[in-house]
């Protein structure tokens, strides 16, 4: 029963770490039908910011601050970069231009920072122990304050006027705009939430593991799977997608027979075959209703 | 090849980005220092001797393009490749092309006898893999944990072929993990007597042994064994708990003045090692100091450099007065078994 | 020569697995993402049959054709079955899968070690020789691209990207027209990911992967026009501006990720140049 409930408790942890990932594309999409995959890349250079101040200040305020800053920075640049490639529809564009914005923001880490691991906290993480499992502080943190997030995210956006208004945009903007919206006051709004969830995720990552320049890109994969598989425009099923493609695997892994040798680099092989059989199973989605075509 | 000119200049292929990029820059770093030390002792017959670096991002592809460049447009004299893929993929080219390559660093056993004009004086992974296997057989159960690197998985295949049934639970990584959670869990729930710790050296090494000491009852009465990545004290700093009892597998010429002194100077002058500290730093820096020896003995001609080499003793911190004798790695070396005692590594 | 033959060849494979990209993604709106997978797949098939199972290089090379074919098959079930977004990230998740399958699986595939030693056949024993390969592969290409686009099939495919439905109501299966395209896409790119296997005479789990998708999709962006001569200038341009950069003398350190974000950057750049220029002309009422 411990293995398991550890097992469950660290996956769980790996998972909402690709949640708020994921929870951030499906925000960034609803308004701009862009997939923006150098998320990874902006969690990565904020929680570098957050290192940079920390070494100097050890103050967790001053440097979270200072990172908040970068991650609204990043989202302007981002609302900035990719909004031409909404206005002309031009989504692949959208999605490649995002891509390559990831890598310059990779390679500039490497070049400031270098690429051997950074740990912002040093010696051994403080632990919970809750009898049948333990788990670090920033693990709990994360756990905590990611699903916290991502619910009220949900409900926001499923129960509230200003939800209904993100769902209207990329179905209409004219429609919204000519209502009194500012279209684009809110996709830029909505990058910068984006951008500073995931810049939460990668501070996280930072005190709960280490930093390293390329430490983003599996997770913000992970996360546009978990997109699609749940279904772009339902964020019930995109949370529900994040937990089955974090979770599976790992118990594939630490509960198959010894004869299969499974081990923890097959976890990414698991994802896609998890994701072929959703897809083929419910191909518009987890919670998607068949709709006849006329 | 190029003909007998005033600079020598020798190539080096190294991942100087990507996910292993952290070895390029410690590789530039030790190869600066060493560099220093032979323009100060006169270069290459009075004249400097050149670097000049190409990325190979440890890619078999991006070598050979590399290895092409640096031949064809910089007229290099002699290669230093890094990792074994690296180092695997350029060799038919340097026999085709009679360029001498020489590495300090790669380890993979299929180097052996891949071209006539490949060495490498690092030790093959069959070297430090028979010891960790005799050290292994004295339990009944062992558990292993490898990173997805050419030297961690080299050695992982040389123990499961050595301990066989004994292997209960063989876990890899990707290089790029950061949470080893589940993956520590697992090995403690296996029940084995002994627990193999197999990351390649640095930072990986470091985050690996931090995440175990978050629970070290776990790990009570196991006994740990490793390789190189936990012989330096720098490799165990904020892990003494974990590690003290760790048996640790390496090369045991690590730890003389002479290497202290090389290590000091490339860390005061140059910057930080820490993934390449110990053994590695020497053979590489000995790489480098071997092909302008050789190039002063006979000239800057590839073949006769790799005549030279072949046929004569070394020089260096760990190679010096040890000879090929016919192979492509450097006999002799033997591995040590040192144990980790109050925070010191002693060698038994 | 050796670093300028390797460049050429580097060109032509390029161009070769970039049809296939243009084909899918400029011309058909397929958003077929896993051109890395088959570039990687038939290079490990050849190698495999060859040092494995002991085949000759024609045997080798069929196995492996076939192979990629029927991956291509299996890929093309796939759009036919699922909504073209989830075959987009399907396609992307398999570059991931199948790198993870390589590491792996070392059983099969050598895993992170990889397999060296591959054979080259007598014709191609030389670098010079496998330029003068791939050119021909590359001329007959071009020549076979531009009666694509100006047969019913190069039709069929931009109609496929304008509207699905009006293709189907002209008779012409949508599905069939995705599945003819996904695995000639496929075939082009296992044939351009042998060809450099052949050069290299190594393979390991980083052949092929993200850094290749985004060099073709960089190229097939760059040329959405049906026109092949937008597609071999995007090839030597996309091909070429990494080389050139090589000659910058960049602090060695460095040196890497100077060429990655010179290369981005440049890559952003041009692609929001290119935004709109080539999407389809839209009537405002």
């Amino acid at each position: 029963m411990d293995f398991f409930l550890q097992i469950l408790v660290n996956s769980l942890v790996t998972g909402t770490q690709v949640l708020l990932f994921a929870v951030s594309l499906y925000l960034i999409r609803s308004v701009s039908k862009i997939e923006h995959v150098a998320l990874g890349a902006i969690a990565t250079f904020v929680a570098y910011m957050f290192y940079v101040v920390f070494m100097f200040s050890g103050s967790f305020v001053a440097s979270g601050i200072f990172a908040l800053g970068w991650a609204l920075i990043f989202g302007y640049i981002s609302f900035h970069l990719l909004e031409k490639f909404y206005k002309n529809n031009d989504t692949l564009l959208g999605l490649l231009a995002s891509l390559s914005f990831g890598i310059a923001l990779e390679s500039l880490i490497g070049i400031i920072f270098e690429t051997d691991a950074k740990s912002i906290l040093d010696g051994v993480l403080p632990v919970v122990d809750f009898g049948l499992f333990r788990i670090t502080t920033p693990g709990l943190i994360t756990v905590s304050m990611g699903l916290v997030l991502t619910m009220i995210i949900a409900f926001v956006v499923l129960r509230t006027p200003y939800g209904r208004v993100l769902r209207s945009i990329t179905e209409n903007n004219a429609l919204v705009s000519s209502l009194g919206v500012n279209a684009g006051f809110v996709r830029m709004a909505i990058y910068c939430m984006g951008c500073v969830l995931t810049g939460f995720v990668g501070v996280m990552i930072g005190l709960n593991s280490a930093l390293t320049p390329f430490m983003g890109f599996n997770l913000v994969i992970t996360g546009f799977i978990a997109l699609f598989i749940g279904g772009v425009t339902d964020i019930r099923g995109v949370v529900v997608a994040t937990y089955l493609l974090s979770l599976v695997p790992e118990f594939l892994i630490n509960y198959s027979p010894r004869y299969l040798d499974f081990s923890a680099s097959h976890k990414m092989f698991f994802v896609f075959v998890i994701a072929l059989v959703c897809v083929l199973a419910k191909p518009n989605g987890l919670f998607s209703k068949r709709i006849r075509k006329s | 090849m190029s003909e007998s000119d005033e600079t020598l200049k020798i190539g080096v292929i190294a991942p100087l980005s990507g996910n292993a990029s952290q070895y390029g820059e410690e590789t530039q770093r030790i190869l600066s220092a060493t560099l220093k030390e032979i323009n100060e002792n006169g270069g290459y017959n009075g004249s400097n001797v050149e670097l000049v670096y190409e990325d190979g991002k440890c890619s078999g592809s991006d070598a050979v393009t590399s290895f092409q460049k640096l031949v064809d447009i910089d007229g290099v004299d002699a290669i230093i490749p890094f990792c074994s893929p690296e180092s695997l993929a350029i060799a038919p080219l340097t026999e085709s092309l009679q360029m001498l390559a020489v590495s300090g660093t790669s380890s993979n056993p299929d180097i052996e006898g891949a071209s006539s004009y490949l060495f490498s004086l690092s030790y093959s992974d069959s070297v430090i893999g028979e010891t960790l296997v005799d050290e292994l057989d004295k339990f009944e159960t062992v558990a292993m944990v490898t990173e997805q690197n050419d030297y961690s998985m080299g050695l992982k295949n040389v123990i499961e072929a050595g301990l066989g049934e004994k292997v209960v639970i063989s876990e890899t990584f990707e290089s790029t993990t950061t949470d080893f959670r589940n993956v520590i869990e697992k090995l403690a729930n296996s029940g084995a007597q002994a627990i193999f710790l197999n990351p390649f050296p640095g930072p990986t090494a470091t985050n690996l042994a931090k995440q175990m000491s978050e629970d070290l009852s776990k790990f009570e009465d196991i006994q740990l064994v490793s390789q190189i990545a936990y012989l330096t004290d720098e490799s165990r700093q904020g892990i003494a708990e974990l590690a003290n009892g760790m048996i640790v597998v390496d090369s045991p010429m690590v730890d003389s003045p002479e290497a202290n002194a090389f290590y000091e100077n490339v860390e005061t002058n140059f910057g930080e090692i820490s993934a390449l500290k110990g053994y590695l730093t020497l053979s590489l820096s000995d790489a480098l100091t071997n092909l302008v020896a050789a190039a002063n003995a006979v000239g800057d001609d590839s073949v006769a450099m790799r005549e030279y080499l072949a046929n004569n003793p070394l020089v260096g911190r760990v190679a010096d007065g040890i000879e090929f004798d016919g192979m492509s790695y450097l006999p002799g070396v033997r591995a040590g078994v040192f144990q980790i005692i109050d925070g010191k590594a002693v060698l038994q | 020569m050796g670093y300028y033959f390797s460049v050429l060849i580097k060109i032509f494979i390029s161009f070769i697995q970039a049809v296939g990209a243009h084909l899918t993604m400029s011309q058909a709106g397929i958003f077929f993402l896993a051109i890395p997978v088959s570039y990687s797949f038939m290079g490990y098939s050849l190698a495999i049959l060859q040092k494995k199972f002991l085949l000759g290089f024609g045997l080798a090379f069929c196995g492996s054709l076939a192979l990629t074919f029927a991956l291509g098959l299996l890929l093309s079930y796939l759009y036919v079955r699922v909504s073209h977004e989830s075959f987009t990230v399907l396609t992307a998740a398999s570059i991931v899968g199948f790198e993870a399958f390589l590491k792996s699986f070392s059983d099969l595939t050598g895993g992170v070690l990889g397999i060296s030693g591959i054979m080259r056949p007598g014709f191609m024993k030389a670098l010079p020789d496998i330029v003068l390969v791939s050119g021909c592969l590359m001329l007959t290409l071009v020549l076979i691209e531009n009666l694509i686009f100006k047969a019913p099939f190069g039709r069929a495919l931009r109609g496929l990207k304008e509207s699905e439905t009006l293709l189907e109501s002209m008779s012409i299966s949508a599905n069939k027209i995705g599945t003819v395209v996904i695995c000639l896409a496929s075939l082009l790119s296992g044939i351009a990911g042998s060809l450099e296997a052949l050069r290299i005479q190594f393979l390991d789990p980083t052949f092929g992967g993200f850094p290749n998708l985004i060099l073709i999709a960089s190229i097939a962006i760059l040329s959405m026009k049906p026109s092949v001569r937008t597609l071999v200038l995007s090839t030597l341009f996309v091909v070429l501006l990494p080389e050139v950069l090589r000659f910058f003398s960049f602090n060695p350190s460095q040196m890497g990720h100077m060429r990655m974000l010179v290369y981005s950057i440049m890559l952003v750049i041009l692609i929001r140049n290119l935004s709109g220029k080539f999407t389809s002309a839209q009537r405002i009422v």
